[in-house]
């Protein structure tokens, strides 16, 4: 081998470096592992058909990341354009949401008595970085619904905007807005059963 | 929003308002309005923390490195002769 040995592909070992690399970055944003497992071998399959593209200042790794991070929004995409998101407009009733507030007249829009924010318990803070935590959380936000999980995911793990989740998702802004609101409602409640109340 | 919608926010509202605030979309009466609300009402304020806090937690999740699990050693094989079929070609 010549030259610096960063900038060269070698798909030939590929798998091996980076297999599960690319797994455990896929699993903990989609939550199925058929679907990371697919996800990840069409990353590899993708990369070596655009072998020539590949920019020498980049390092193997990060090169197949990007690639995979674009088929990760593709996913989503998908999911979104066969009907799952869009049937989701302004004008639906947000169950979900309004579930936690008070619809009785006087009080309306605000907090239910039976579902009003409670204080975390206090030691919360010193274990979250802790295995426990991260599988607890991983549970929760493999419970989102599929709606709800491509904005969620999009947004605080692949760090996209909202722009730009809109015209991936093909959703309306005010369609983002409630679904990220009820994205984290979901995961606040299902964090609180398992572990900030516990 | 007008004035008087943003003067008798509810709760509900506010927290859409608090989702949107993050990218800096809201207008100046929704600003108004939020502020209000949260001046009185301590469940928003509590809430709000907390769905920040669930955030901030979610995105060192996704940044951390750490293996929470691998390819099983069959889906790997399968990977890879597969992969050699198109390295060949």
């Amino acid at each position: 081998m010549s030259f610096s040995e960063k900038n060269i592909l070698e798909p030939e070992k590929w798998i091996d470096r980076y297999g599960d690399i690319l797994f455990n970055y896929t699993i903990t944003r989609i939550n199925k592992r058929e679907v990371a497992e697919d996800l990840v071998q069409e990353t590899f399959f993708s990369a070596y058909k655009a072998r020539e593209s590949f920019q020498q200042e980049a390092s193997e790794k990060t090169w197949l990341i990007a690639i995979l991070k674009r088929k990760i929004i593709d996913h989503y995409r998908k999911k979104s354009t066969q009907n799952e998101l869009s049937v989701f407009d302004k004008d639906s009733k947000d169950d979900f949401v309004n579930y936690f507030f008070d619809k009785e007249s006087g009080n309306g829009g605000h907090w239910a008595d039976s579902s009003a924010p409670q204080e975390w318990r206090k030691d919360f803070q010193t274990s979250v970085e802790s295995d426990e935590f991260n599988a607890i959380l991983k549970n929760c936000l493999g419970k989102l619904s599929e709606k709800t999980s491509a904005v969620f995911t999009l947004k605080n793990m692949e760090d996209l905007d909202s722009d730009e989740i809109c015209k991936e998702l093909q959703i309306t802004a005010s369609n983002y807005w409630v679904l990220m609101h009820r994205a984290k409602l979901q995961l606040r409640e299902c964090m609180e059963k398992n572990w900030f109340l516990k | 929003m007008n004035l008087f919608e943003a003067l008798k926010m509810t709760c509900k509202d506010a927290s859409y308002l608090h989702e949107k605030k993050k990218e800096g979309n809201l207008s100046f009466t929704e600003m108004i309005g939020l502020k209000l609300h949260l001046l009185y009402c301590g469940l928003c304020r509590m809430f709000f923390k907390q769905l920040d806090e669930l955030e901030k937690h979610t995105q060192r999740f996704a940044q951390s490195e750490k293996t929470i699990a691998s390819l099983d050693a069959t889906s790997k094989e399968k990977m890879k002769k597969a992969f050699e079929q198109q390295l060949k070609k």
